[in-house]
């Protein structure tokens, strides 16, 4: 059952065609033998009578060369087709034996040889069996039909081939016998190395099994660590105010840097960039864990500084394997540009004043995390104006290196993003990812390339109002958007969508929500206008609400859910979140 | 919002101007719920309408389901706008615009 069962698994189906092919290989360099005994019959070379070999040797060459013509025939043998070859085989080496017993002694060996091909005890134990009957078969028949076994005959001295019993019986006894207990001791040899071969097989396959459960892992595992990255571009559309970008191609399967950015709260997002020491799984399993405690220390609003200072002490709890994460982490405050930044060991900023070129950032350097308990950092400020650029990277950009083995460097990486002045966070990812490529050349990629590009946009000219949720606010709320959208060049008709689509999420604040306090903040920008709805009631996301069928007719209509159906219809984006215990509905108008 | 109202015997033509919101719906309510009792024909006239939202479209499809038994409603000279917003709510198909 078990030998079965793999004889089903691919390896083994594999080896049973290759056997076939190999057997049949054998049985025509046996048939070319037989061939070459015959030529030199006939020559009088060997002095065999010629019509022995004349009736027996075509014969035999059919035999031997019966199962490669099969072979060719037949496209998918099964496994029956071994026991073909196998009777082909003992038959031609029967008719062989038959014809000339003499020289044939070693030919019954080749059976059970050749099943040493196929590593299966059952096939070996039957080819012996039937082995030793033919050649009992053969032997006899040699006596009366072939060239009687010189060796048998002229031992009994006899004279004229006359087969008497007593003749008989001593050439089976004294003959056959014996050859047939060498010939089961010989087929040992082929039993053991079937046995000891298919364990091998066995084992690699186990092998080969394990080892595509282990990729499955490690591709699961690359799945899992890149959807941990923030890959969602654009990263806050519902923001105008600065616009991010990042990737990462990891070297191995699973790789050890990492980016992140999130908002801390309304007015402040933080930035990371990080490179774990080593590679491979546990570079990956350290990135997981760096990556969850900055957050988490980060999203409890402390500044770089401590944050770096309290994720270091826990990392180096328990931090046995000695592994450590180069990090830079940066909070950015939204409303005035002013970016709060501390380094942990890690490549310095580039950093590109608007209209200006890009260039390194020299900031001062703490030491690694996870590196040093109580190690203590620096945090520095410096703020982005409208249209400034910083730039952040691992080192497997600088040290990206070529055939050669010269390194990229960050020279390099300046003149990649000063190649393409103006242009965006995700542009500039793109111009120095090429740029590595063209420089490495075939060359493998030795470490994961992480990239991270943050600029501050000019939000575009806009207002903001604050008012009381109530339905006889509605006008004053439909009046500022009027008027900054006309002051701002939006047609007429965008104008009374997005006039429609504030009574509709207003009113609603109004009835529903139990908020006491509303905000509603208007950004203009060229062809776009974004509005957003704050107000501090109970969280509610309006954009989840089922929509309405629109084909009943008027007796079968209810009204709910109609409005903001109609303003996902009219905006070009409705987006909902729940920050700091605000209601935050963003929508987007383009013209 | 102001409406005006022309009344020929059991044809009755409401024209809107300014806006159909949230705010201002229930002033047409009460002028559908109030005047239409022995009207078979009611013309809504959209000219001066600058837009109408859900609120709005409540009334008119209470309007509407009332009219369907006691005569025909019709509304007349809608904007781009208001067109939109009767397509995307599938209101063209229950309301006679012309």
């Amino acid at each position: 059952m078990k030998e079965k069962v793999l004889s089903q698994s691919p390896i083994f189906a594999q080896n049973e065609q290759e056997a076939n092919r190999y057997s049949c290989r054998c049985l025509q360099v046996m048939a070319l033998v037989a061939l070459l005994a015959w030529v030199l019959n006939l020559l009088h070379i060997f002095i065999v009578p010629p019509a022995v070999m004349n009736v027996g040797m075509p014969l035999c060459l059919f035999s031997f060369l019966l199962p490669t013509f099969l072979s060719r025939r037949i496209r998918q043998p099964d496994l029956r087709f071994k026991y073909v070859i196998m009777g082909c085989c003992i038959l031609g080496i029967a008719v062989l034996s038959t014809a000339i017993p003499k020289h044939m002694v070693l030919g019954w060996v080749a059976p059970v040889l050749l099943c040493c091909h196929y590593y299966s005890r059952k096939l070996t134990a039957n080819i012996l069996a039937a082995s030793v009957v033919c050649m009992f078969i053969a032997g006899i028949a040699s006596l009366y039909i072939g060239e009687g076994d010189p060796n048998m005959l002229d031992g009994m001295a006899i004279a004229e081939a006359v087969i008497t019993p007593r003749v008989f019986w001593e050439a089976v006894l004294f003959f056959l016998v014996p050859r047939a207990i060498i010939l089961v001791g010989l087929s040992f040899v082929s039993l053991t190395v079937a046995d000891r071969t298919r364990g091998l097989l066995e084992k690699q396959a186990a092998d080969a099994s394990s080892r595509q459960r282990i990729e499955t892992e490690l591709n699961v595992a690359t799945q899992i660590q890149a959807d941990m990255l923030p890959s969602i571009f654009p990263a806050f559309p519902e923001r105008p105010e600065f616009d991010v970008y990042a990737g990462m191609v990891p070297a191995r399967e699973v790789g050890g840097d990492f980016y992140d950015y999130f908002l801390v709260d309304n007015d402040h997002l933080a930035l990371v960039i990080a490179d774990v020491s080593g590679k491979g799984v546990p570079a990956a399993l350290f990135m997981v864990i760096a990556k969850t405690l900055l957050k988490n220390a980060a999203q409890t609003g402390l500044s770089p500084k401590v944050v770096l200072e309290k994720v270091n002490n826990q990392l180096c709890e328990n931090n046995q394997a000695e592994m450590f994460v180069t990090v830079w982490l940066g909070i950015y405050e939204i409303s005035t540009g002013r970016l709060t930044a501390a380094n942990a060991g890690h490549e310095y900023p580039a950093l590109c004043r608007k209209g200006g070129r890009f260039s390194l950032l020299k900031d001062r350097h703490g030491f690694v995390l996870a590196g040093m308990e109580e190690a203590r950092y620096r945090e520095y400020e410096l703020t982005l104006a409208p249209g400034d650029i910083l730039f952040l990277y691992t080192d497997g950009v600088a040290e990206a290196t070529d055939s050669a083995n010269e390194l990229y460097g960050t020279d390099r990486m300046l003149e990649a993003l000063n190649s393409v002045p103006g242009a965006a966070p995700q542009r500039l990812l793109e111009t120095v990812k090429d740029s590595v490529d063209r420089f490495v050349g075939d060359s493998p990629q030795f470490d994961d390339i992480t990239m991270l590009a943050f600029q501050r946009k000019d939000p575009g000219a806009g207002k903001s109002m604050r008012v009381v949720p109530a339905l006889d606010r509605l006008p004053e709320v439909c009046a500022f958007l009027e008027q900054t959208l006309l002051e701002n060049g939006a047609p007429p008709k965008a104008v009374a969508q997005v006039n429609i689509a504030a009574d509709e999420l207003f009113s609603n604040i109004a009835r529903y929500s139990g908020a006491a306090d509303a905000a509603v903040d208007c950004r203009v920008t060229a062809n776009r206008a974004v509005i957003r709805f704050l107000d501090d009631g109970r969280p509610y996301d309006p954009t989840t609400q089922p929509e309405p069928d629109v084909s009943l007719s008027a007796e079968e209509r209810e009204i709910g859910g109609l409005g903001i159906f109609m303003v996902k219809k009219t905006m070009d984006r409705v987006s909902y979140e729940y920050a700091n215990g605000h209601n935050v509905l963003t929508i987007e108008k383009r013209w | 919002m102001n409406i005006i109202k022309t009344k020929e015997g059991a044809h009755l033509t409401l024209a809107l101007e300014g806006r159909l919101d949230t705010t201002t719906a229930p002033q047409l309510e009460a002028e559908v719920k109030g005047t239409l009792t022995d009207v078979t024909e009611l013309t809504l006239d959209f000219a001066r309408l600058e837009y109408l939202s859900s609120a709005g479209l409540r009334v008119i499809l209470a309007a509407q389901k009332l009219m369907n038994k006691q005569g025909k409603m019709v509304i007349r000279h809608v904007n781009e706008t208001i067109q939109e917003v009767f397509e995307v709510t599938g209101f063209i198909d229950i309301l006679t615009i012309e």
